[in-house]
């Protein structure tokens, strides 16, 4: 961890070497968050509700499903661009160091713009929040951490197995943003509102659902049941196939010789 | 005339060669095709279909035509080559060639545009069309409609890239263009109606957009093919596209010539 910390430094100070161009990119990053948001205004103070949820409920969505997915850009990055560290060959040296891929992978890539649509998201956050639609217990308020969490955790699975494809293919497939951004902008409203078999789909296949939906019934007092609660947890165990993947992978590496 | 028709067909071509990137390209369509459907489906299906300012057959016609022409009208495709030869000064030996850089460059650009938009096109389509009705992708209107929308759909290109040449402008003056393309790629992306169409947004703010060159990129083709754009404020829409083609063309070619004029490159 000490080492991690000492890598985050680094990074930061690197980027910190071109504020203005941070500044700014940081800046777009959290535009993209508003006008993702003003897509969602536009609709909802046109019709008030969708699905049975209001619009601050949807708000709150919004912001577990965004906020999840710029955290798992910023701090999980070098998966996501995982196809240059092998076609340039900074993987071979990451191999030959003494310490574990998987954290090197994560620990040289930061992307610090990311925080920008962080605070886009959290903004959207604060201001749902504000309008006190839901009774913010201890117990609410865990639900909300986890939910966080499980979609921080269900982002950064599918980084990983992406990754872990670039093993055979050396190019990074552009259909999987099919599923991290796609799942960014369904995430966007609860994901009951797209029918019965998306839902199924990000449930038992891609267990997003159980970061945004299932523990939002929970949150919002439409169900008491624990098991939608400690939904997030499921997306730990969406990492494991991931990992899995990724083993398997390693295993096949052959370096580019670059 | 003739180097920019043979520029513009040796891309083409050469744009066309890209085919598993196309295909790719098209899974990736339909997959927000249906994302973005389904979540006017989700309002139309509640009942508050009276309140639509579009009815929902054209809102899904709209954006089936959007995914499927991506390439002609996405704000975050900016030609690599152009802004690199820009940046690393490689633009001062493009400028021995004896061809109008403005002309050249815009060629270049609408002939790789037009190649994404041939190579993808098609399979969004089909598979617009094969969904069921409110969903799916309608017939145009009529004859006459499907002819304007083909012809507004040209235009509309060519305000884009018009538009597009104005950013690359720009990136004379400053060193790096990641600054001013990406706030062109917000703006394009949301005021060109490609996250909610236009008619979705508030009135005041509807009305503005639809008077800014961003609306003539997907608002009007697609809307006229759907028939949500019809009579004198289609006219009216046409009018203002090919305004703010030439106004756009003439502004940029003057700005590009007086900005290559007092570019310096630097040896080595």
């Amino acid at each position: 961890m000490r080492l991690y910390f000492k890598y985050l430094s680094v990074r930061l100070r690197s980027v910190m070497e071109y504020k203005s161009s941070f500044f700014l990119t940081a800046f777009t990053q959290f535009l993209l968050t508003f006008t993702a948001f003003l897509s969602i205004d536009f609709l909802m103070s046109r019709f008030g509700a969708v699905g049975g949820f209001t619009y601050e409920e949807v708000m709150i969505c919004y912001a577990v499903s965004y906020f999840s997915f710029a955290f798992a850009e910023c701090f999980f990055r070098g998966f996501d661009t995982f196809h240059q560290m092998l076609g340039n060959g900074e993987f071979d040296r990451i191999l030959v160091r003494p310490r574990n891929t998987v954290f090197q992978v994560i620990a040289t890539r930061i992307e610090f713009t990311k925080l920008g649509r962080m605070a886009g998201a959290l903004l959207v956050l604060i201001y749902a929040i504000g309008k006190g639609e839901i009774v913010w217990t201890l117990g609410a308020i865990g639900v909300l951490g986890l939910m966080f969490v499980g979609g921080v955790v269900f982002f950064t699975g599918l980084f990983v197995a992406g990754a872990a494809l670039c093993f055979f293919t050396v190019e990074r497939l552009e259909f999987l943003n099919i599923f991290t951004d796609g799942g960014k902008e369904l995430g966007r409203y609860p994901l009951s509102i797209y029918g019965k078999e998306i839902l199924a789909i990000f449930t038992f296949v891609l267990p997003f659902a159980c970061a945004q939906y299932y523990p939002f019934l929970y949150l919002s007092g439409r169900s008491d049941s624990l098991l939608y609660a400690l939904a997030p947890l499921a997306c730990f165990l969406f990492l494991i196939p991931c990992y899995v993947f990724w083993r398997i992978g390693l295993r096949h590496y052959r370096s580019t010789g670059s | 005339m003739r180097p920019y028709a043979a520029l513009f067909r040796i891309r083409f071509v050469h744009s066309l060669q890209y085919r598993a990137a196309a295909l790719a390209g098209c899974a990736t369509q339909v997959a927000f095709g249906f994302i973005y459907v389904l979540v006017f489906y989700a309002f139309y299906k509640e009942g508050h279909s009276a309140d639509f300012p579009m009815e929902m057959r054209a809102v899904a016609s709209y954006t089936w035509l959007n995914q499927a022409f991506l390439a002609l009208s996405a704000g975050w495709t900016f030609d690599r080559q152009i802004l690199d030869s820009i940046r690393t000064g490689s633009v001062a030996t493009e400028l021995c060639r004896p061809v109008n850089m403005y002309a050249f460059w815009f060629a270049k650009s609408y002939a790789t545009r037009l190649a994404g938009a041939t190579l993808r096109f098609l399979p969004v389509l089909a598979v617009g069309v094969l969904l069921p009705d409110p969903i799916g992708l309608s017939a145009p209107v009529s004859w006459e409609a499907f002819c304007l929308f083909v012809l507004t759909l040209f235009i509309g290109a060519g305000v884009m890239i018009a538009m597009m040449m104005l950013v690359y402008n720009t990136v004379f003056y400053t060193v790096s263009s990641a600054g001013v393309t990406s706030i062109a790629m917000v703006a394009f992306e949301f005021f060109s109606g490609h996250l909610v169409p236009l008619p979705f947004f508030p009135d005041t703010l509807y009305k503005i957009c639809s008077y800014l060159p961003f609306a003539s990129i997907t608002n009007v083709p697609y809307r006229i093919y759907a028939g949500d754009l019809a009579g004198t404020e289609m006219a009216h829409a046409i009018g203002l596209q090919l305004f703010w083609l030439v106004s756009l063309v003439v502004v940029g070619a003057i700005w590009n010539k007086r900005v290559l004029r007092r570019v310096t490159a630097n040896g080595g």
